[in-house]
This record gives structure tokens, C-alpha cells and sequence, in this order.
């Protein structure tokens, strides 16, 4: 899994009849210290986020593993919203 | 698998409902003979319920999902042993 913070959403007006219902999000990748890595995906919100929030991001074919979106052409969900990250002797809020 | 060293966790209030009881946490792969770390940090769900500093085997990718009961769960990326020790290169 990666973190990354939505910037945006996506609008379509022609697309693949499976992705009726899913919200489509721009995610760019986070790095552990809360700084941007190069990396943006297009991943589909199971939760129900906003753009400026922080969240958890599955890739590959695992994202098939649910309910939702079992054999459809996805390869990219987000699956929590996360608010901070612990280490042993720092925090870092996102 | 790899070995890989807990170094944190995330605070998460709002996860898919499949999501529910689990944590994450951070790991960073280490090479186990030199001991180094190895590569960025990632995040992988913790099924095992580990704590932070300890040695790890994770899973990644779809193999993943296997660590739970019918595979029904977005993550790609599970801790699935605490490592007690290495012996590398000894026989027995």
C-alpha cells in the first residue's frame, strides 16, 4: 500500500459502464516524512473522501479483492483515511 | 516473504469496513546479513498484531490477501511472522 493526498477528482462522461458508482480520485504519493514523491495515480474511493485529505491507497490486483469492484477494470483503491503516522520517537500528522 | 523492521504505525479514524480491527504499520526492509536498511519505507496491515522494533516476514502483493480467512480484503501488503532470530549461515 501506498499514503497519498488527494488533489483532485476525476470527471467522465465516457467511461467503462463498471465504473458507474465509483468515484474516481487523483492521489499523489506521499513519502513517510509527509513530503510528495513524484508518483500520482487515478484510484477509485471506496470510503468516500474529499481532495486535501491524506489516505491509504491499495494497488495491483488485491484491489479486486472486495465486493465492489470483484472483476472489474480497477487496479487502484482507496481504502483508509489516515491522520497520522507514529514512530518510536516522532510524529508526523498528515 | 521478506524481513523487514516495524518502525511505526498509523493512526487512521475512518477505514473500509473490511479494514476493521487491523492496524498498519511501517516497515523498512533491511538486508539481513549487513543488518541495513533496504529501499524506501511502506506501509503493510498487521494481522499478527506486532509491536514497533521488532523483526517482521511480510507478504507483499496479492498473496497477501491469503493471510486472511476468504481473501476478501483490498490490502497488498501483510506482516505474517515475527522473527525471533536468523541463523545465517550455520547448519542446525
Amino acid at each position: 500500500m501506498i499514503i497519498g493526498r488527494v488533489i483532485g477528482n476525476v470527471v467522465s462522461v465516457v467511461k467503462d459502464p463498471s465504473y458507474e458508482g465509483f468515484k474516481l480520485m487523483v492521489v499523489k504519493e506521499m513519502d513517510v516524512d509527509g513530503s510528495f514523491a513524484e508518483k500520482s495515480y487515478i484510484a477509485a474511493d471506496l470510503i468516500g473522501v474529499g481532495v486535501d485529505e491524506t489516505v491509504m491507497v491499495t494497488n495491483g490486483t488485491s484491489s479486486r479483492a472486495t465486493e465492489e469492484t470483484h472483476e472489474k477494470p480497477i487496479d487502484s483503491v482507496i481504502i483508509a483515511k489516515i491522520n497520522k503516522l507514529i514512530f518510536i520517537d516522532s510524529e508526523v500528522d498528515l | 516473504m521478506n524481513p523487514a523492521k516495524v518502525i511505526g504505525k498509523t493512526y487512521s479514524e475512518f477505514k473500509n469496513p473490511l479494514l476493521k480491527g487491523y492496524g498498519f504499520k511501517i516497515l523498512q526492509a533491511i538486508n539481513v546479513e549487513t543488518g541495513k536498511p533496504e529501499g524506501r519505507p511502506f506501509y503493510a496491515i498487521d494481522p499478527i498484531k506486532v509491536a514497533i522494533g521488532e523483526l517482521v516476514a511480510y507478504e507483499e502483493s496479492f498473496q497477501a490477501t491469503w493471510a486472511f480467512e476468504d481473501h476478501e480484503i483490498p490490502i497488498d501488503c501483510a506482516i505474517t511472522a515475527i522473527i525471533d532470530s536468523l541463523d545465517i549461515g550455520k547448519e542446525g
